[in-house]
Order: structure tokens, then C-alpha cells, then sequence
């Protein structure tokens, strides 16, 4: 038996554009032509699209594979036009329940590690008696009445919080359905995806830290902090890109509005911090969100110390050196000239805290003091002008420029009680910071554990 | 005529195949997926109509084609597609249930999947998983579309071969 000749490549290129969506009225005219007039492009065509279904269906279920029992994360329209034929419904739902079945055929049990993981609780109250009282949340509704909580998601580490009043579906692994309230995440393997599903607009993380704010009528706005994601409005593969510092506004029912990266990014300053690791901070802290057109003029004050994030999971090419570490100096005086190397191949998250008083005639010394408290532990402390600067390049955030920073690190040479002191806490987890600035700012990069 | 569970069965057996169907129409497998379901409320809900399973195929194809149409309309204001023709043309050389998910015919898959290279794994992870455009895929990964497109076309062939191979020597 002859096997019939196999397509073109010109042929499969017209399929993939078609798939795409990217053919012209014209091209797609070609290619139905030439379907038309030949039975094995007709097969070829009709097993490409039944194999990328196939394709698509193991992948999901290999994805939701994690234990709990799931629904498919995106659906449309309502359900509730199966209630006008009774009978019908009950077929038809039977038929839904194992169709979705075929993709999540496991079982939430009582020892299923869940979908995700509380790691910290800020006076957090739930409404409807279902609280994560273990620490674990099964797949399910949640609503959390105030306070702040953060969660790792068990899949991939993804870290989310929510500040209440929020109302949320963790509808599968790495799926989160937000109703209303606001959401910051930072994804830990981009490769594995974080999505938000919300009524106004489908947020996919592209490895990223961003936020997501749903109102009562549904308007949702997204904004990047760091790297980037594509956001498209449920039902549609029209994908729009938002960049780190950009914004996006979308309506159930209006058309999106896409503000650009240059905007700085607002409305989530209270959840980046814990978002990105940060347990705990004096109240003398102030969270930066980083911005473009950063001026370190804009961040002068007498009783406030900034903390700005910088690169986060990043992995040290070759050994740095740091001023201070666990075990090592606590103060400028005792600072190793040589510095303690940290191993190259680490992976590290960068933050940034910095110190300037206001305009100060007199140059009266003003004094600042407190502590910062980490989820990772803190495997160093860069407080020298010039390991900052040699640093800023692997470390620095990639959209503030530090060249025309004024004079970089803590204060050294002076007296004892003028002396500027960075210390980590024996469980290495917290920095205590006291210092005493003049005209010259303060400044220190801490560097934390990435998971 | 069948009865409503001759009518679940027949549908969730071609499930898969139909809804490939359907989404040649919506090119997204979650509307598809949606329609179907729509389809089997549909079938259920008329269920002294059919007198045969084939029957039941014939209409829901049908069925779903015309509903992905008037659902992309309904939101789109139109359709871009494939006309009429063409959709009903490739309705009889379309793969039915068990070649299109059988277990074997999925397992079979799933290990020819495992047997791509890392790179074409995540080439195939971005356009059917995460439903990115070829664009997207480019980008994501640093490469120009048209390698990405080269490198599609061929893991679809080295798929369809594999699993051929596959389901003809593997024991049953």
C-alpha cells in the first residue's frame, strides 16, 4: 500500500499561523484551499489539532498531580443554565464531573500536604469559621475578614499574600481565584506558572513580584514591582504584556487601560515587604518601591530608615564579600579587612536600607535605631562604600541607578557613641541597625537567603 | 433512541475528539471545553431525538461548531475562521474516541512527550500548556518565531511517529 506523500513544510507553518490566530483573510483562504483538494492535509491537520488537546490535557493533569482534589482552573459563562432542564443537568453535570475528574482523578486526604502553606499571620480574622487552622489551605473559598497573611503555594514555592478583606478560591495548584482584595506574589519557578484568575482580567506570571487589586465591581488593577507579566481578559488569548513599574486597569464590562512602565507602582507598599521575605520592621521603616526615575534626594528624613528591594533570587557568579555575617563583625571599627566571602553559586534575594537626615545646617547628628526581621535567614551584611558599589551591578535593581548616589556606607572612624552598628542576630534571621548620621547618609545592603 | 446514559457514554468517550473539534472553531481548549459541556446538556436534554451513537456525534458536532460560532460572535462581533465547508469537510476524516484518549493512546503520548529534548518540552509546555502564541513561545525562550515554528513542526512529527510506533508494538 502507498503511504500518502506528507504535507510541506509550508503547509505545517500555515497551521501553526492558524493556531496563532496570525493568518490573513488570504492565507487562510490558501490553506483551506488546499485542504480542500487533498484528504491527507484534511487528517493531518484534523491530528495535529486532536494531539495538541492531547498535549494539553496530559500537561494539565501533570500539573494538578499534587494530592488535592481540583477543578480545571478556567471556566466560563454560568452553570447556571443547567438548572432549565432538571433532568438534563444531572446527565450533563455527571458528564462535567468526570470530564473534569479525567484531569484531577486524586482526592483531597486528610494527610495531603494542601495547596498551600500560611508562613505568616498579621491579626488575620476569616470569616465563615473556615480558617487554615493547621497552617494548610485545601483547595476551597476563603475569606479572610482583616489583617494580612502570606502563603507559600505547596507546588512551587510561590509565595502570595493577601490583605483583608479579601475573597479568594485557591482553585488548583498555582491557581488562585481572586473575587476581591488585594494580592501580592512572587513567583518562585516561572517555569511552573502562577496564575490569578479574576471576573475583569487573567493575570500569568512571568517570574515576577506583582500585585493584583480586585474592587467590589469587580475592577481589577494589576501592577509589576520586578519582571513582568501577561494579563488577558477571561475567555480571550489576547495577551497584554505589563512590564515592572507598569500598571494595568480592567473592567468586567470596559475596556483595559494599560499605564505605562515609567508610573510608579502604589497601592501594595504594605504587602511587597512581606511578600518578598520581610518579616518584621520597626515601625522607623519605610518600604521603596523602586522606581525608574529613582531620586535619592526624594528619601531624606530624621526618623525614617528606607527599604528598598533590589534583585531577588539572584545567584552570585563569583565569591563576594560581605562586611558582616552571623558569626562575624558587629561593628565599622571590627570589620574585616578582607571581608567574609560568600561562596559563588548562591542564591540571594538583595535589599537595601538607607539613611539620610534631612538638611541639617547645623550638622547635629540624628540618631536612628531598630531591627528588621527576615523569613530566610540573612547570610550577610555589604556596609563598605566600596563592596557596594562593586556590588550594585549583581545586586542593584535594575531600573535605580547608583552612580549618582552620594557618598555610599555606614559611618566608620568616629568615636563609640557616634558609631554606626549593623548586627544579625544569633538566629540569623534579624538585622539591628543603629546609626548616627550627620550630612552623610547611611546605607547598607542586606542579603538574604532566596528559597 | 438512547437513553440519557447512552448519551453521557457516547459523549464522554469523545469527549477529547470533540472538543478538538470544537476548538477548531474557538482555538482555545477552555471555550472549547465549555461548549462541550454546553453540547451535553444539549444532547441530554433531547435525548429521544438520537436513535444511534453515530447519530449522537453527527448532531453534536454540528451542535458545537454552531454554538463555538455564536459564542466568538457574541463576544468577538465576529469570526475569523475556518468557513463552513472546511469545518464540515473535516468532520469525516476526524480521529473518534479511542484513537483521540484511549489510555493507550495517551500513555503512549505521554512517554513520547518524556522523550523530547528539555528545549522542545518547554516549547511544547509554552504553546499547549500555558496556551502561548508562537510569538510568545519566541520570546519566552529568546528565539526567533520561526525557529520556534521549525521546531514545532517537527515535534508534532516525531509525536505522531513515536506514538505510532508505539500503540503497533507495545502489547496490549
Amino acid at each position: 500500500m502507498n503511504t500518502p506523500p506528507q504535507p510541506d513544510e509550508a503547509f505545517f507553518l500555515r497551521v501553526m499561523r492558524w493556531q496563532d490566530g496570525t493568518l490573513t483573510a488570504e492565507e487562510t483562504a490558501v490553506l483551506e484551499e488546499e485542504m480542500l483538494a487533498s484528504e491527507e492535509k484534511r487528517r493531518v491537520f484534523a491530528e495535529w489539532q486532536v494531539r495538541s488537546l492531547q498535549i494539553n490535557e496530559l500537561l494539565r493533569r501533570e500539573a494538578y498531580a499534587g494530592g488535592e482534589k481540583v477543578v480545571p482552573p478556567e471556566r466560563h459563562g454560568s452553570r447556571l443554565r443547567f438548572l432549565r432542564w432538571p433532568l438534563a443537568a444531572a446527565a450533563a453535570l455527571a458528564v462535567a464531573y468526570a470530564a473534569a475528574s479525567y484531569f484531577h482523578p486524586e482526592v483531597a486526604s486528610a494527610g495531603s500536604p494542601g495547596l498551600a502553606s500560611v508562613t505568616y499571620d498579621a491579626a488575620a480574622e476569616w470569616d465563615g469559621g473556615k480558617s487554615p487552622g493547621s497552617g494548610r489551605m485545601a483547595e476551597g473559598s476563603y475569606s479572610l475578614a482583616s489583617g494580612t497573611v502570606r502563603m507559600t503555594l505547596t507546588h512551587d514555592g510561590t509565595v502570595a499574600t493577601l490583605a483583608g478583606p479579601a475573597r479568594f478560591d485557591l482553585v488548583a495548584p498555582g491557581h488562585i481565584r481572586l473575587h476581591e482584595g488585594r494580592l501580592s506574589a512572587q513567583v518562585s519557578r516561572p517555569d511552573r506558572g502562577f496564575t490569578v484568575f479574576t471576573d475583569a482580567a487573567t493575570v500569568l506570571d512571568r517570574g515576577t513580584v506583582f500585585g493584583v487589586d480586585v474592587k467590589a465591581d469587580g475592577e481589577a488593577q494589576v501592577s509589576v514591582l520586578e519582571g513582568m507579566v501577561d494579563v488577558h481578559p477571561p475567555g480571550s488569548r489576547e495577551m497584554t504584556r505589563i512590564e515592572q513599574g507598569g500598571k494595568l486597569l480592567a473592567h468586567p464590562r470596559r475596556k483595559q487601560q494599560v499605564q505605562p512602565a515609567a508610573d510608579v507602582v502604589r497601592g501594595f507598599e504594605d504587602l511587597w515587604p512581606l511578600t518578598l521575605g520581610v518579616d518584621e520592621v520597626s515601625h522607623l521603616i519605610e518600604f521603596v518601591v523602586p522606581q525608574t526615575r529613582h531620586r535619592w534626594n526624594d528619601y531624606r528624613s530624621n526618623t525614617r530608615l528606607y527599604l528598598m528591594p533590589e534583585r531577588q533570587r539572584v545567584t552570585t557568579g563569583s565569591p563576594l564579600l560581605l562586611d558582616v555575617t552571623p558569626a562575624g563583625a558587629a561593628d565599622p571599627k571590627k570589620l574585616q579587612a578582607g571581608g567574609y566571602p560568600l561562596a559563588a553559586g548562591t542564591r540571594v534575594s538583595s535589599f537595601l536600607l538607607f539613611f539620610r537626615p534631612e538638611e541639617n545646617p547645623l550638622a547635629l547628628p540624628v540618631d536612628i535605631s531598630g531591627s528588621i526581621t527576615f523569613s530566610q535567614p540573612v547570610l550577610g551584611v555589604i556596609a563598605g562604600g566600596t563592596r557596594l558599589i562593586q556590588s550594585d551591578d549583581l545586586l542593584g535593581h535594575p531600573r535605580v541607578v547608583y552612580r549618582d548616589k552620594p557618598r555610599r556606607g555606614i559611618e566608620k572612624g568616629r568615636k563609640q557613641e557616634g558609631r554606626d552598628i549593623v548586627r544579625i542576630s544569633r538566629d540569623g534571621r534579624r538585622v539591628f541597625f543603629s546609626l548616627h548620621a550627620t550630612a552623610d547618609p547611611d546605607e547598607f545592603r542586606v542579603l538574604v537567603a532566596a528559597p | 433512541m438512547l437513553t440519557p446514559e447512552d448519551i453521557t457514554g457516547t459523549l464522554l468517550r469523545e469527549r477529547l475528539a470533540l472538543t478538538a473539534y470544537i476548538s477548531t472553531v474557538t482555538r482555545d481548549f477552555h471555550l472549547a471545553e465549555d461548549i462541550f459541556q454546553d453540547v451535553c446538556v444539549k444532547a441530554v436534554g433531547r435525548a429521544s431525538d438520537f436513535d444511534s451513537p453515530a447519530h449522537v456525534m453527527n448532531w453534536a458536532r454540528v451542535a458545537g461548531r454552531h454554538r463555538a460560532i455564536d459564542v466568538l460572535r457574541t463576544r468577538d462581533g465576529k469570526v475569523v475562521g475556518l468557513s463552513e465547508e472546511m469545518l464540515a469537510a473535516l468532520e469525516p476524516v476526524w480521529p473518534e474516541g479511542d484513537a483521540a484518549q484511549s489510555t493507550p493512546a495517551l500513555e503512549a503520548l505521554r512517554k513520547c512527550i518524556d522523550r523530547l529534548t528539555p528545549n522542545n518540552q518547554e516549547i511544547v509546555r509554552l504553546r499547549y500548556f500555558e496556551g502561548r502564541a508562537g510569538a510568545q513561545v519566541a520570546d519566552a525562550m529568546g528565539r526567533k518565531l520561526e525557529t520556534v515554528y521549525q521546531a514545532l513542526a517537527r515535534i508534532h512529527k516525531n509525536l505522531a511517529d513515536c506514538v505510532r510506533l508505539r500503540l503497533t508494538s507495545e502489547p496490549r
